[in-house]
């Protein structure tokens, strides 16, 4: 038992570490090529592009501009304190951008999950939004 | 001395029963703008409200956001999604976490009637007495202003 426990721990400490370790992300330069996409509804804290995984530090605005050469995932953790119990979670989604669209990130939570979602933008609608064909993030970007 | 004790005692806990209000550390409604035109309507409830009358709360806050906007009618959604492809609910769906329930819609606005919608004034008539019993609202039933 106490080896699971230490197993668990320094699986942890291993986790935590990669994720500090993680390059932080540089946005493309605005361009025809690229896709923008809108985090004021989710606060994404890694994105995994070209097979590669960075860490998402600062976002102005709340519009992080990506490559459209790949498809894209976005992971975000999610940590709700409340007094004696805490809850925990890492939405993520991913899809394929396209060149020169804006695409909404947004987080829904329920009782027993929290999930990622994406749309694009789409101005001729009431709502504002289309949707997207996505799926799961890749774990770990692999 | 024992009976008063225990009578303070549940007065203080039906003080913690978050009635209509709006949002605080206690629980309450809220509401915000988006995404497009849609409205956010949610409420939090704490330890002691019970989930149905969060989806109660839920959709007389809705209506009465629609009123206050002068628009007569209004869809509520589940979800984004469901908003995109117009699949309307006819009631708030409630979720806990830790014994809390909570809950959240997205309206939008109407000017005239549209299938699946809901009337305003329907809403605030069909619900003003169960949110006037189970908590603040004011005695004209017209509801809070948020």
């Amino acid at each position: 038992m106490k080896s699971i426990r230490m197993t668990i721990a320094l699986s942890a400490c291993a986790a935590l570490t990669a994720c500090a370790g993680f390059p932080p992300y540089q946005p493309p330069p605005a361009g025809p090529d690229v896709a923008t996409i809108d985090l004021s509804r989710f606060n994404a804290d890694s994105i995994c592009t070209g097979g590669e995984l960075y860490s998402i530090r600062k976002v102005e605005g709340d519009k992080l501009l990506v490559p459209t050469t790949s498809r894209v995932a976005l992971y975000s953790w999610v940590y709700i304190s409340d007094y004696y119990m805490n809850y925990s979670c890492m939405p993520g989604v991913s899809f394929q951008p396209v060149a020169g669209e804006t695409y909404l990130m947004n987080l829904e939570l329920d009782s027993k999950a929290c999930h990622a979602e994406v749309y694009r933008h789409s101005p001729d609608s009431r709502v504002g939004l289309d949707l997207v064909y996505s799926e799961g993030p890749p774990a770990l970007c692999q | 001395m024992r009976l008063a004790a225990i009578l303070c005692c549940a007065l203080a806990l039906a003080g913690c029963a978050t009635g209509y209000v709006k949002d605080s550390i206690f629980g309450g409604h809220w509401d915000e703008e988006g995404p497009g035109e849609l409205i956010t309507v949610g409420y939090n409830g704490n330890g002691y409200t019970k989930g149905e009358k969060v989806e109660i709360y839920l959709l007389y806050r809705s209506a009465e956001v629609a009123r206050e906007r002068g628009k007569p009618y209004f869809s509520a959604y589940q979800s984004i999604r469901a908003a995109i492809v117009d699949a309307p609910l006819s009631e708030a769906t409630v979720h806990a976490l830790g014994g809390k329930p909570f809950g959240k819609v997205y309206i939008m606005l109407h000017d005239g009637p549209v299938p699946g919608g809901l009337e305003a004034t329907d809403v605030l008539a069909k619900y003003a007495e169960a949110v006037k019993r189970f908590g603040t609202v004011p005695a004209d039933g017209q509801g809070s202003a948020g």
